[in-house]
Parts: structure tokens; C-alpha cells; sequence
């Protein structure tokens, strides 16, 4: 800045200083002050009509400074009653970013008598260059009337602010917000209610490719909205209600890349209403890629070991039944055991299998015509053994009026197979179990399969879906088991539309409740 | 039992193929055997068996191509082919359906017992 232009900017601003209320009105709101119950770390005046200093415009800043800070860096305290110009340059202050329709309103809404909120970047300015811009909250009260001044309390409720502002030193008065999120090195953004993007640190310019000015005022679509509809939607109804949300989101840069993130989005509540959120998104694109890597391991190695397992299986086969010459009891009892760990272990490669299809989206589910009461049959014929093996009796009841639906047989198996086997696993000798097949709707079917078994604690049982866990009070019977069983069904059958919850109680049983859709919609 | 029945195994795992040999011989059946898919083809064309059991995933010449040559002869048009596998993925079973085969069993799915009565019934027609 040249000398002309210095000197030209002092008249200006002596100018524009001449409209400012004057220093006797300092004592009235002094008392002001005192008077408000709530404590104030501010004053704002705002004028009711255009005040000739003010030239107003849309976008411009009205200044709010607060009175301590203003001390910390030596302004002058009167200035910390009134609105500054923006072309006050020798101020130290904070500010909110208001266009001039949003001014208007706010005025309309304190001249009601009514609080106002603000929720806009602020920023720490120096010399009138905002430095630091950051995200902040404050409540304006209904003001009263002084001359043509409409004055009245700034509250800062941003919780840390007030420590920060005990610092000496400027530079620490950062809000909270913009310390933490600024150096964190995951996406971090701030949303006004609606989702509009108020605050994006460096990290979410970066991942995204968008500057903040592309992304202000815009919502996270701009990089988003590459999930279902359905998925938006109920995400944003939970928001709403102010419930945290952690997804897993495949989203696409500036670029048209795409990458898969873990968005974390929490409202913001104030006065029991959700005013912001706050979004952090953790790239895990390259955590995606080596789970896909060990899917595909797993997928490979899993028919690699089909083949010596047929092996196995039919050369036991081949001396137990005889053909070979006969076997005395105790080579057939060890033989019998051969097979039946190999079969076994035909099963834990099956659920390998099963699982590695899932996760890598090869489950391709088929769609024809299936009585589901002949595969409940099938199946309870195939547990029949190991059943009577604990004396525990197994019941079906089937409406007779249970259509025959459209869905992958092969996929109802393992449903009630896993159900069943669990149900048989998990009772004590004696007991019984009982699968019920009804018609609950129009469009969907009900399998209840339910046991007098050991039941699953309740501290766990949000856990009893997720892969490889297992219940303490099974794992303490040495009941084997992979803990891949219900995660394989919860899957299924979401993916075909349908759903899957129990009912247990520890010591007493378990019911497992399936509702089948009678035409599978399957997830792309 | 018709002694006049021939089954070609054509499988690369050669203990598989034994178990297999010894018990559908051990059922009356005449059994030929064949290690990979080329092989295979020589022996199905020269000695017109009646009924197939080939694997899929061999090496010189897999399942899915020596099908797709032998539906190119006359005999090999009309001769009943049941796919032996232990590749369950829906697309390629699809595939190798759609080339021709007649029936598909997963090997470590299957008893021994199923896989005669699977082979009586197909020689039975």
C-alpha cells in the first residue's frame, strides 16, 4: 500500500467513524450488561437502519468484537460496543460473514423480540485480514432500543472458547474446532442444518479435490450420492433426530476417481434442536482393496482344498462301505471319524466360500420357484443324526397354505440349515426344537426355529450377527464353531430383502425370526 | 447291470479318478480314463462311451473347451456329459451348461453313493 492510498484510507475511515455511536452511550450499556442474567463475552450492536459509516453489502462483514479480546491486543474498549466497518483495518476482532438479506432478517427476527442464532465462519482477523477462519456459535438476545442503535448481548457458546481466550497470545484463539479439525488428517467438515458446508479443513479439500469456495453452500453430494437413494434418506432421517451415524461411503473426487471412506457424522445439538454436523470421513480405500485381496485369497484357497478334500471323503467312503473287503469295528470307528472331520471340514470351507462370495459381491443369488416347507424337510432329514444324537426332538409346523415363493433354494438351505445346526448346538440333551413356516403378509413368509438351548447372554447379543464372534456361554461348553454361521445368514437374507432378529434368554432358548420376501429382491 | 456301459472319466486328479474307476467298475460299468481335456476328446471320439464325467479346471485342455470341440461331432453331439467340479460359482457352471453339459456335481459335495446313483440314472434312460 502506497503512503497516498494509507493516508486516503485514515480520512475514510475518520469518516466512517463519525457515525458511530458516541462514547457517553458506553455507561448504558454497561448496565446493560450487568442487568442480562446470562453471562455475555460480547456486546453487538447492530443499527436498525443502514448507518451512513456502514456501507452494507451483500457479503460484507459485520464485526462482532469481544470486549476481552479486545483488551488482550490493546483496542480501544469502545470499539468493543459498537459495529466496525470492515475498512477498520486497525482492529483485532472476530467476525461473522452475513450477506445482507441474512442481516435483514435478523434484524426482523431481534425487532420481534425474539433470540437469534448465528452459525456462520467466523474468523480471528488481523489488521481486518481474517487469518484464521473457523466455525462458530453464538446467540444474539433480543436487543433494546438505544437511539437508532439497536444493541445487544453476544453470547459465545462455543465451550473453549473462553480458556482460549485467557491465552495472551492471539494465534491460540482458534476455536476449538478449527485446532482440532485444521491439523487432523481426515476429512473434516462442518454443515449448517441442512447440510450445507459451512467448514472444510485442508484434509477434505484434499481428498476431495474441491476448493472450500466449490464446496461452501453445497452439501456433501458434491462428492456423494453414488449409494442408493434408500440409504441417503434413512441416513438422514437418523441425523435428524440428532443420532450419530458411522457409514461406509464409496465416494467420487473432482476428478471422477473414486474412493471408499468411513464417514462419521455427528449433529450438532443446541437448545435440543440439531443446528449443525459435524463429518469426518477416513479414506479406506487401501484397507477396501487388501480386504478384497483377501477375500479373493480366501475364495482360491478354498477351492484349492475342495479337491483333497473330495479325495478324503470318497476313499473313506470306499473302505467304509465295505466293497474292499470288510472292516473290524474299531478300524471302522476310526474311519467314521476321518470322515465325519472331513466333512466337517467340507463345511468350514463351504462358509469360507460363502463368505468370500459375500464380501467380494460374486454371491449371485438365483430366483426360481421353492417350497419352502420341502427344504425345512430336507434339511431336518440331513440334521436327523446328529439330533438324536442329543435325544433332542425336532418339530415342524408348515401352514398349508404356504405358497410357493420365488428365491434361490440353495441360499433358503443355508438359512435354515445354520439356524437349525446352531439350534441343535447350542441345547442341552433332551430338548427340542421347533421350526415354524407361516404365511405373515402378502408379500413375505415367516421361519421361527425355535430351541429350549443355552440362549445368548444379553450383554452380547447386539454382537451375535457379527463375523467370527461367538457367546461366552458357548465358547465355556467348548461348543465348536466358527462364529461365521449368522453372519452368513444376516447377509443372505438381507441381501434378498428380507430380515432376520431373535428373541433369547439366557438358560431358557433362543427363537430366530426370518421374514422372507416371496419375490427375493436382491441388492446390486 | 449292462457290462456293455462305457464311462469316460476325464479328471486330472488321478486319485479322484481311481476311487471313482474302482467303485463304478466295482458297479459292472467299463470305465476309460483320461487326464486332461485333449486326451479326453481322443479317447471319446475313438471309443464312444455313453456317458461322460468331466472335470473342468485341467491343465493341456480344460473341461469347457474339449466340450466345446466334442459337440462339434456327430457322436458328440448326443453324448450325455455330467460336469465333475468343485468350482460352484454360479457363472461358470452357467458357462460350461451352456456348452452343452447335461448335469453338474460339486466332487467335495458329493457322497460316492450319490455320484453312482447319479451315473445309474443317466445310463439307465
Amino acid at each position: 500500500m502506497t503512503e497516498k492510498t494509507k493516508a486516503h484510507k485514515k480520512d475514510s475511515q475518520a469518516q466512517s467513524l463519525a457515525g458511530l455511536p458516541k462514547i457517553e452511550r458506553e455507561p448504558r450499556f454497561r448496565v446493560r450488561v450487568k442487568t442480562i442474567d446470562r453471562a455475555a463475552e460480547g456486546i453487538m450492536a447492530l443499527s436498525l437502519e443502514r448507518p451512513s459509516h456502514f456501507s452494507f453489502e451483500p457479503g460484507q462483514y459485520i464485526w462482532l468484537v469481544l470486549p476481552e479480546l479486545s483488551k488482550i491486543r490493546g483496542a480501544v474498549d469502545r470499539r468493543a460496543y459498537t459495529i466496525v466497518s470492515s475498512t477498520d483495518d486497525q482492529t483485532v476482532d472476530l467476525q461473522i460473514r452475513m450477506t445482507d438479506s441474512q442481516f435483514v432478517s435478523k434484524i426482523k427476527t431481534l425487532k420481534s423480540g425474539q433470540l437469534v442464532d448465528i452459525i456462520g465462519p467466523m474468523g480471528v482477523a488481523f489488521k481486518g485480514v481474517p487469518e484464521h477462519l473457523h466455525y462458530d456459535y453464538g446467540e444474539i438476545y433480543p436487543p433494546g432500543k438505544i437511539d437508532e442503535q439497536l444493541a445487544s448481548m453476544f453470547e459465545d457458546v462455543t465451550g473453549s472458547k473462553k480458556k482460549l481466550l485467557r491465552k495472551k497470545k492471539l494465534p491460540d484463539i482458534g476455536s476449538f474446532f478449527l485446532q482440532v479439525t485444521e491439523q487432523n488428517r481426515d476429512h473434516t467438515i462442518l454443515t449448517d442444518r441442512n447440510g450445507r458446508i459451512i467448514f472444510a479443513n485442508q484434509a477434505a479439500k484434499d481428498a476431495t479435490g474441491y476448493s472450500f469456495d466449490e464446496m461452501r453452500g453445497q452439501t456433501p453430494r458434491l462428492w456423494g450420492g453414488l449409494m442408493p437413494q434408500p440409504f441417503y434418506k434413512k441416513l438422514w432421517t437418523s441425523l435428524q433426530k440428532g443420532l450419530a451415524a458411522k457409514e461406509t461411503l464409496i465416494n467420487r473426487r473432482r476428478d471422477g476417481s473414486l474412493y471408499v471412506a468411513i464417514a462419521t457424522i455427528t449433529p450438532i445439538i443446541y437448545n435440543e434442536t440439531v443446528t449443525a454436523f459435524v463429518a469426518t470421513e477416513e479414506n479406506i480405500t487401501g484397507l477396501y482393496e487388501i480386504d478384497k485381496a483377501k477375500s479373493e485369497f480366501v475364495s482360491v484357497a478354498s477351492h484349492q482344498l475342495r479337491t483333497p478334500l473330495s479325495v478324503i471323503n470318497w476313499y473313506t467312503e470306499a473302505l467304509l462301505s465295505g466293497g474292499l473287503g470288510e472292516l473290524d469295528s474299531k478300524q471302522k470307528r476310526y474311519l467314521q471319524e476321518i470322515y465325519e472331520s472331513s466333512q466337517h471340514m467340507g463345511e468350514l470351507i463351504e462358509s469360507l466360500l460363502n463368505i468370500s462370495r459375500l464380501e467380494l459381491g460374486t454371491f449371485v443369488a438365483k430366483s426360481e420357484p421353492v417350497n419352502l416347507t420341502v427344504i425345512a424337510k430336507k434339511e431336518i432329514a440331513e440334521q436327523k443324526v446328529k439330533a438324536e444324537e442329543k435325544a433332542i426332538k425336532i418339530s415342524l409346523s408348515a401352514d398349508k397354505k404356504l405358497p410357493i415363493i420365488q428365491a434361490d433354494p440353495g441360499n433358503l438351505r443355508i438359512i435354515i440349515q445354520n439356524l437349525l445346526s446352531n439350534a441343535i448346538k447350542y441345547s442341552p440333551e433332551g430338548s427340542r426344537v421347533d421350526i415354524r413356516l407361516s404365511v405373515h403378509d402378502k408379500t413375505k413368509l415367516l421361519l421361527e426355529v425355535e430351541d429350549n438351548g443355552y440362549g445368548i447372554p444379553v450383554e452380547q447379543q447386539d454382537k451375535i450377527f457379527s463375523k467370527m464372534f461367538r457367546a461366552d456361554n458357548v465358547q465355556q461348553k467348548n461348543i465348536e464353531g466358527t462364529g461365521l454361521g449368522l453372519y452368513i445368514v444376516r447377509s443372505i437374507i438381507e441381501g434378498a430383502g428380507g430380515k432376520i432378529w431373535f428373541k433369547s434368554k439366557e438358560g431358557q432358548g433362543t427363537t430366530f425370526y426370518v421374514m422372507i420376501p416371496m419375490r427375493a429382491k436382491y441388492k446390486k | 447291470m449292462d457290462q456293455t456301459k462305457k464311462i469316460l472319466i476325464v479328471e486330472d486328479e488321478v486319485a479322484l479318478a481311481n476311487v471313482l474307476a474302482d467303485r463304478l467298475m466295482a458297479e459292472g460299468y467299463g470305465i476309460i480314463k483320461a487326464a486332461n481335456g485333449q486326451e479326453g476328446l481322443d479317447k471319446a471320439l475313438a471309443e464312444h462311451p455313453n456317458l461322460i464325467l468331466l472335470d473342468i479346471n485341467m491343465p493341456v485342455m480344460n473341461g469347457i473347451d474339449m466340450l466345446k470341440s466334442l459337440r462339434q461331432d456327430e457322436y458328440g453331439k448326443k453324448v450325455e456329459v455330467v460336469l465333475l467340479t468343485n468350482v460352484n460359482e454360479y457363472q461358470s457352471l452357467a458357462d460350461t451348461l451352456a456348452e452343452g453339459a447335461h448335469d453338474y456335481l460339486i466332487k467335495s459335495d458329493w457322497k460316492l453313493d450319490d455320484v453312482v446313483k447319479l451315473v445309474d440314472s443317466k445310463l439307465k434312460k
